[in-house]
């Protein structure tokens, strides 16, 4: 028997570490600890609720939007506003963005090199990468040229010795399975989408004010006015829009099957049991349930995708029993309480600042697999249809998708279905001025006492923000239960694993020195909190420690 | 028109302004704000804790200074300047809480082709653990040396700043650092 730390696991935001035990080349149980306490919630108590989209928007600088949104829906909620149509397009627009720029970098940035051997690439043939290029997909500096520059500049690289992000990856490890002129050519789409990704944030910053961090929301609709009426502002935007569904359409897609298409196996790896979605992309305006998400919300237990049924945020609970915070009973968020305790590590006892969160009190997998089942089992058409191209394109049964590979093909299929529409989207906005309609702001009141909450999906899951207001108009109590918390949320009171611990159960790893089997499945959930691995060599004691890209 | 006029610059002062020296980049560039008026092609920008958010707006630029706290085990105080390129082994980045830091985001842009030239004015730290907006009084005293440092690394590429008078209002650098427009 074998535990092995790994502490901080890198490429993700903050830090997660992940302690498993192997036996016999597999996983066999897993712990994953947050070991960072924010007390954002302590922060916004007595302050202005308007302060809430600023303040909590800055839990991180990669997820930026998503928590004000979740945020401003919360308050929006609480004084009982129905936002314009205009501004319900805008946000969905702004939030269309950020699903791009999150999903395509987490594919290239943070999670290709678990699939990519990029010191590898040195190895290929330029002609034959043009020729890979030529038959996945049509994309300009795709020349025979283009890829012996691209390994030129790679090679300078390399021979530098300051690898940057690359460093202290598992290159060479035997499971690394793409040929050469594949590996090549994921280097290049890498730093084609470093390039690509600046013009993603441009498009956060024409309608959302800047990038990260959008200022546009306020309560009762957006104010980016100007930019909103403005068809020139509009039509760049759209130009962007199209360059990003271009990649896309011929390089992030043909890139996912054409890696998936050498590690099918990874198709019964690292799959967890429930599934939660919020839903997100509302239709019309109105209060949470009454708002016809284009991407419905929805909960599935035991993989059962025919019968998905409503989420009911009542039955939402998160508990403390193994999280560093004083003990209690489980708790609803608006009741929730947040009274974090010293950290000790202990495997039988507490270890993680995450407190475990529970839906009728099982452990929920959130995020673009979650999502993208709920749009299956619902018969959104372009998802639907997504899905069965992928599925045919790989020849892999649709149980395949409970898993690293389905979640990581999922986050694919999300980013072009939502792509392809958010042009409908910028169509409406056009079509309203064209009536006339130039409403961005609905009228509303100080509510007073007053409850409301903001439920959305996000690019990484299920993101829930509570707010409590008292008669002076001040927060009371603030909640957030974020998706990285419902993913790598610790055991609870019952002993039940946390998604990510679930998923990692069961995992070969074929040289424990070398855990890249862990980081595909712990990256693919895309977390947001960072990990180094210390193995203890059960017949020596042995402690190695080391840091994993 | 010379050819300095027409160089882009980027002059990026990055950091966390609440973990005390770990702000002295963003402190250091404010001050360069307020008391000076620069040519159109400097572009003065406060990165915050920015990685690869900024890789736009320094692929924009075609020599970018950066200001920043660094570890280069000399007595805290001590202001280093060195190119990016040819920096010295023993000098670190401080590690920050994103995996794709500044360090890393710069270590990549070679890869993305015609990268600019990068030069680094950097101080060594005493303190960044700590809470607190005010820089270690080390830190402090060095924050002369390091405009010092950055002007005379702008005059080298022909940019000669006009002294601001004490009335007039200094410009935003805080926000729209990935804008382009």
């Amino acid at each position: 028997m074998a535990k092995l730390t790994i502490d901080p696991i890198t490429r993700i935001e903050g830090h997660l570490r992940i302690d498993v035990e192997i036996e016999n080349g597999k996983v066999k149980d897993a712990w994953s600890s947050a070991q960072l306490f924010r007390g954002l919630e302590i922060i916004l108590k007595g302050r202005d609720p308007r302060d809430a989209p600023h303040i909590t928007q800055r839990a991180c600088g990669v997820c930026t939007e998503v928590h004000a949104l979740a945020s401003i829906r919360a308050l929006d909620d609480a004084a009982g506003v129905k936002i314009p149509d205009l501004a319900r397009l805008t946000r969905n627009l702004l939030h269309g963005v950020q699903f791009i720029h999150d999903h395509i970098t987490h594919f290239y940035v943070l999670h290709a090199l678990d699939w990519v051997d990029v010191v590898n690439a040195l190895q290929a043939d330029p002609k034959k990468t043009a020729a890979l290029a030529d038959s996945l997909g049509n994309y300009p500096n795709s020349g025979v040229n283009d890829f012996r520059d691209v390994k030129a500049r790679l090679q300078k690289f390399v021979d530098s010795g300051q690898l940057g992000p690359f460093a202290n990856g598992y290159w060479g490890h035997p499971d690394y399975r793409l040929p050469a002129e594949a590996n090549l050519l994921a280097a290049a789409h890498y730093i084609e989408w470093l390039r690509m990704q600046t013009r993603a944030a441009r498009m956060m910053a024409m309608l959302g004010g800047k990038n990260p961090h959008v200022q546009v929301h306020v309560t009762g609709g957006v104010s980016c006015v100007q930019d909103v009426m403005d068809v020139e502002r509009l039509s760049e935007f759209l130009w962007y829009l199209q360059a990003m569904r271009r990649f896309i359409d011929n390089v992030y897609l043909p890139d996912l099957l054409a890696v998936a298409s050498f590690y099918k196996d990874w198709g019964g790896i690292g799959g967890t049991t429930n599934f939660l979605a919020y839903g997100n992309f509302p239709q019309k305006s109105g209060p949470y349930g009454q708002e016809d998400m284009w991407l419905p919300g929805g909960v599935i237990f035991d993989r059962d995708i025919a019968k998905p049924q409503p989420v009911d945020p009542a039955r939402i609970t998160e508990e403390v029993k193994r999280a560093w915070y004083a003990d209690g009973e489980p708790r609803h968020p608006y009741q929730g309480v947040t009274e974090p305790i010293l950290p000790d590590y202990d495997y039988e006892g507490k270890y993680s600042f995450f407190k475990a969160p529970r839906y009728e009190g099982r452990p929920m997998e959130v995020g673009p697999l979650a999502q993208m089942l709920m749009a299956y089992a619902g018969g959104v058409a372009p998802v639907k249809a997504s899905v069965e191209a992928v599925l045919k394109h790989l020849d892999i049964p649709v149980t395949a998708l409970f898993s690293t590979l389905g979640r990581t093909a999922a986050r694919a299929i999300q980013t072009k279905v939502i792509t392809d529409e958010m042009e409908l989207w910028v169509n409406q906005i056009v079509e309203r001025l064209r009536v006339g309609d130039t409403e961005t702001v609905a009228r509303w009141q100080w509510p007073g006492e007053a409850m409301g909450m903001g439920l959305i999906d996000v690019p990484r899951g299920a993101l829930g923000h509570w707010v409590k207001q008292n008669a002076q108009n001040r927060i009371d109590n603030y909640q957030l239960v974020v998706p990285s918390t419902w993913n790598l949320g610790p055991r609870d009171a019952k002993g039940q694993l946390g998604p990510v611990e679930e998923s990692l159960v069961g995992t070969p790893v074929a040289d424990p020195k070398r855990p890249v089997e862990i980081l595909r499945t712990v990256h693919s959930f895309d977390p947001c909190i960072a990990c180094g691995v210390h193995v203890i060599d059960p017949h020596t004691n042995e402690v190695y420690k080391f840091k994993v890209l | 028109m010379s050819d300095s006029d027409k160089m882009r610059i980027l002059v990026l002062g990055v950091g966390n302004v609440l973990l005390r020296d770990e702000g002295v980049g963003v402190r250091v560039l404010g001050e360069l704000a307020r008391r000076f008026a620069f040519p159109e092609n400097v572009r003065l920008v406060d990165g915050g804790v920015l990685g690869l958010s900024l890789t736009g707006t320094i692929m924009d630029a075609d020599h970018v200074v950066v200001i920043d706290a660094v570890r280069g085990g000399k007595p805290p105080g001590t202001v280093f300047r060195f190119d990016w390129e040819a920096r010295p082994d023993h000098i670190h980045y401080k590690d920050s809480l994103h995996q794709i830091d500044l360090m890393e985001t710069m270590a990549i842009l070679p890869l993305l082709g015609d990268a600019p030239k990068v030069t680094v004015v950097g101080v060594e730290y005493e303190d960044i653990d700590g809470w607190g907006l005010y820089l270690t009084p080390k830190v402090e005293a060095a924050v002369e040396k390091m405009i010092a440092a950055v002007l005379a690394e702008l005059d080298a590429l022909g940019v000669r700043p006009l002294a601001r008078s004490r009335w007039e209002k200094a410009p935003d650098v805080f926000g729209g650092a990935s804008q382009g427009n």
